[in-house]
């Protein structure tokens, strides 16, 4: 991500582009880059069509410490040179991320569960700190592990059990629909599990973001709205191709944006089912066809290059960086830090055909994958080890449920009630 | 200064027309954008570098809906001024120096 290139490719590329020679070239930038200095010093700012915005931004005096020798400074007034690009560089800056959307969380202050304080503070200052403190590829994973719920979801989640459904729902709910489903799901056990809300705040709430609690009663709507979504990207991605996903992401509205519009149409048919053995199958879910499960685990060999975590080879890969447990799962012999791997090393990598939707045998893969790097996590950086164990739960709630009695109670209670 | 600003001076202090000029800073632009949209960076001597940085997953509080949102990681640009361009501009505006 940090790689750069030099000012003289630059000028190349551009030269290239422009069809001008490169002297040329060099010397248009060089006066553009004196033009910039004096508008900003004769006007305070200079924008650049399509580009971004120079500005100069006064810096008030204000009190500083040297921080060599201790004593207390006067940072004396002076002007600061930001850039401020413009919405259209933005969105190219970003479009990697482009597709995840902001998230509510369940825990509001008052919850029935977190008392006020507990909410706020206590969940701020936990979840906070890992993220910065561990190793790229996981500091990452642990919360990123979110939003991986949240795009293959619509899908894969909602015929789960209660409590993976109350984590999320479709942006989309249509408000009309909500007298009928709330009927529905009144009918169904998982009901009582549905915090307080007013169904207007709740509708005020899916206008704007995703919704991983309390959802319940939107579950019929969803699964409707699911099926729909599916034939939609089965339709698209049949006249795309697979390597076409960004034009799709492009295509395709809110809707579509959330069941990862990256899944080609013929894997997504093989392997979209994924049943979950949930104690009671929605009524309301739409035909799914029979799960395409493999029973054997196809892997291919990895040569770990300079530069790469197990995070970003599960996303060459993977296709899904989150699924990176999957690979350590496979290699622990090899070595035991997941955060730590070795250049030139060769590593066992799953095959996932879609990554999107994956069997429940890959879920399992991936979750046994989490509980492992769990159990490194839970000796080594005891304070982390619990998003993992988390982690394991949305992938497979029988492997939590099996593991119960050798994790840590701590951990598991965090691990069952996000 | 406005971009068509921009463009007058730029046009006269490289003694081309605006329309070429127009199109060679597009040119430019382009490429900028495009190298920093594969998450490349760029130094421009005298101007300053751009880079982009990967901003991680934050959990904020919206008092609106007195929730916790988990706002997902983004990439945004990120310019530093080269020191050149800092200590040109330190004062200007100002009658300090």
């Amino acid at each position: 991500m940090s790689e750069k290139i030099t000012f003289r490719e630059l000028v190349e590329l551009i030269a290239k582009q422009s069809e001008q020679s490169q002297s040329s070239t060099n010397s248009f930038i060089g006066e553009l880059v004196k033009i910039i200095e004096s508008g900003l010093r004769d006007s305070g700012s200079v924008s650049i069509s399509g580009f971004g915005k120079f500005e100069l931004r006064w810096m008030k005096e204000r009190p500083g410490v040297n921080p060599q020798t201790g004593e207390e400074i006067t940072i004396p007034g002076q002007n600061k040179v930001v850039f401020k690009p413009f919405k259209a560089l933005r969105e190219d800056v970003n479009r990697p991320y482009a597709k995840m959307e902001a998230r509510v969380l369940d825990e509001k202050p008052g919850d029935s569960e977190n008392d006020a304080n507990k909410g706020s503070k206590h969940d701020l200052t936990e979840t906070n700190p890992p993220l910065s403190k561990s190793g790229v590829s996981d500091s990452r994973e642990d919360d990123g592990e979110d939003f991986l719920v949240e795009r293959p979801n619509p899908v894969k989640k909602e015929p789960a059990k209660p409590e993976e459904k109350k984590k999320e729902k479709p942006v989309t709910a249509p408000a009309s629909k909500k007298s009928e489903v709330e009927k529905i799901s009144g009918e169904h056990p998982a009901n009582e599990k549905r915090p307080a809300l007013t169904p207007e705040k709740e509708t005020e709430l899916v206008e704007e973001v995703q919704k991983r609690s309390g959802m319940n009663w939107s579950y019929a709507a969803a699964a409707v709205l699911v099926a729909l979504v599916i034939f939609l990207i089965f339709l698209m991605s049949r006249q795309t191709d697979n390597g076409s996903e960004n034009e799709l992401a492009s295509q395709s509205d809110q809707l579509t944006e959330q069941v990862a519009p990256n899944q080609s149409g013929q894997e997504f048919a093989e392997s979209e089912p994924d049943v979950e053995p949930g104690p009671e199958p929605p009524p309301q879910e739409p035909d799914s066809p029979p799960a395409g499960e493999e029973s054997d685990i196809p892997t291919n060999v990895h040569t770990i290059e300079q530069g790469e975590s197990l995070w970003s080879i599960a996303e060459s890969t993977l296709g899904n960086p989150y699924l990176w447990p999957a690979i350590y799962n496979l290699n622990q012999n090899e070595f035991e830090n997941p955060n730590m791997i070795q250049a030139s090393a060769e590593l066992d990598v799953p095959v996932f055909s879609d990554p999107d939707n994956l069997t429940e045998q890959q879920r399992y893969q991936v979750a046994e994958g989490y509980l492992a790097v769990y159990q490194w996590t839970r000796t080594n950086n005891p304070d982390d080890a619990k998003h993992f164990l988390w982690a394991v739960g949305v992938f497979s709630p029988d492997l939590l449920d099996q593991a119960a009695s050798s994790v840590d109670q701590a951990d598991l209670a965090f691990a069952k009630t996000r | 200064m406005t971009y068509r600003e921009l463009i007058d001076k730029l046009a006269k202090a490289t003694g081309r027309s605006k329309t070429e000029t127009k199109e060679l800073l597009d040119d430019t632009v382009s490429t900028l954008s495009g190298q920093l949209s594969r998450g490349k960076g760029v130094s421009i001597p005298e101007l300053g570098t751009f880079n982009t940085k990967v901003k991680e997953v934050q959990k904020v509080y919206n008092p609106h809906y007195k929730k916790y949102m988990l706002v997902p990681p983004k990439r945004v640009v990120e310019f530093s001024p080269s020191s050149v361009l800092k200590d040109e501009l330190k004062f200007a505006g100002k009658d300090d120096e």
